[in-house]
């Protein structure tokens, strides 16, 4: 066998199999640059890769925000619940704050006054709809009696017709049975002012020569000692006078509405306290729409 | 005696119902829902007596009935008491002529008196009292008359049950009992 005895284009073919490899790796140590031959495979490859990520991150993104939207929708429900919580604390606290009122303006009423009074809560109204009555949380064992003067701090609410041991029931202002004796507070000029049965109020068997006007203010006489004398009642807002008759018709708006109410005064015992306007508005300090 | 204490059972169940009910709509009712016009509970009653009783019978149980809720209202008790027995007389005469069994009549009768009701309190009203009705609460006597007619049917249940638990029997045909 001929050791030296070649076929050089299998000679040539492994210096170029292995010069090839050779040659580049020598390039490549040289140089930071990408081979050209490279370059379309780089190429490609990074924009695979680049839609590789963007599909990565656009799944990544639409089942985060799959999973935020789980987690949002949680929160939503938690918030949601809390601020009904919180509505229904606000309006407790609201309720409460104007019960606070309201029972201080009561209080302050009562420390100021010379009148026994006794506070009470509403508790009921009339089984019918054309009578105005309410019932209240007091009755005989509270001494309570009859025919006394049920009153607030904004004006006169009515008187109670009906007094069992533990209630008691309150013929209101605007009752058709109710009568209340009292007085043009102007003029001093003295009728009985009834209900009509809605929510106003008439002033009848005042003389067709009395002087009244529309607007006038109408106040208790304080006759009997029931009602304190000079308490409102209600302002004058029409009057009517026939033409034979001896007396004229009042019309009269009450100073509250008194089937809105929520606690009230009975009169004990008026002490014959007599109110100006003056005196009634230091007595009531506080008021504004309510009682 | 087991029959006096049947009929004593079942007045004292329609008495005791009345009662819970109409403190129900004076009071409970105004707490929760203020000046809302409520039902008028105790026209059921009424209603109930007119038709399903004889006619004495229906007569004192709507004396009881009335001296029941008459403490509820302003109203004179015998002035209430009138109202009662018209509206009675009225459901009696209407039955005459048409009846059928079962709650649907018995709540559109309910609904109607509750109606009826209101219009015989204004008329009497200007006819016997010194300072009559001026006021028409026709939205309160509307509003009334259909929640009325609402309670109607569970107090029908209730009612026949009442007369199912004391072996009460009910009149089959209109006027067929008066006596």
């Amino acid at each position: 066998m001929n050791y030296f005895t070649f076929d050089i284009r299998k000679v040539l073919f492994v210096i170029f199999a292995l010069g090839i490899p050779l040659l580049l790796v020598n390039l490549q140590r040289k140089s930071e640059e990408t081979l050209l031959v490279l370059k379309p495979f780089t190429m490609a490859s990074g924009l695979i890769q680049k839609g590789y990520s963007t599909f990565s991150a656009g799944v990544r993104g639409t089942t985060g925000l799959y999973l935020d939207l789980i987690d949002i929708k949680k929160e939503n429900r938690l918030l949601l619940h809390e601020n009904q919580e919180l509505r229904a604390q606000l309006g407790a606290m609201t309720e409460l704050r104007l019960e606070n009122e309201r029972l201080n303006n009561l209080l302050l009423f009562k420390q100021r006054s010379e009148m026994e009074l006794l506070a009470a809560r509403v508790i009921g109204k009339d089984l019918l709809p054309d009578h105005n009555t309410i019932t209240i949380n007091r009755g005989h064992l509270h001494g309570v009696q009859k025919h006394m003067a049920v009153i607030t701090v904004g004006g006169v609410v009515g008187y109670v017709f009906r007094a069992d041991n533990h209630t008691a029931r309150i013929l209101l202002l605007t009752d058709r049975y109710a009568a209340i004796d009292a007085i043009v507070q102007r003029s001093r000029s003295r009728g009985i002012v009834e209900g009509s049965g809605g929510d106003g109020g008439r002033m009848r068997y005042l003389r067709r020569d009395e002087d009244v006007r529309e607007g006038d203010l109408i106040v208790t006489s304080g006759l009997d000692n029931i009602f304190p004398k000079g308490f409102p009642v209600g302002t004058v807002s029409h009057i009517s006078k026939s033409r034979y008759g001896m007396t004229q018709e009042v019309d009269l708006q009450p100073v509250l509405n008194p089937t809105s109410l929520e606690e009230v005064f009975v009169v004990l015992n008026a002490n014959h306290e007599v109110f100006t306007m003056d005196e009634f508005a230091q007595l009531t300090p506080l008021r504004e729409d309510g009682p | 005696m087991r029959e006096v204490s049947l009929v004593f059972a079942n007045y004292s169940l329609f008495l005791t119902s009345l009662l819970l009910l109409a403190s129900l709509q004076s009071s409970l009712w105004m707490q929760l829902l203020g000046s809302f016009p409520p039902p008028q509970t105790w026209v059921p009653f009424i209603v109930y007596a007119a038709l399903y009783r004889r006619a004495t019978e229906s007569f004192v149980m709507i004396y009881l009935l009335t001296l029941a809720v008459a403490s509820l209202s302003a109203i004179p008790l015998g002035f209430f008491l009138l109202l009662n027995l018209l509206l009675a007389g009225f459901i009696f005469l209407f039955k005459e002529r048409i009846y059928w069994p079962g709650s649907t009549y018995f709540v559109l009768v309910c609904g109607s008196s509750v109606i009826l009701f209101s219009v015989l309190h204004f008329g009497l009203s200007w006819a016997i009292e010194h300072n009559p009705a001026r006021s028409y609460h026709f939205f309160d006597w509307t509003l009334g008359s259909l929640l009325t007619m609402l309670l109607g049917f569970p107090l029908y249940r209730l009612m026949t049950w009442f007369d199912h638990l004391t072996q009460k029997e009910l009149p089959t045909e209109a006027g067929a009992q008066w006596l």
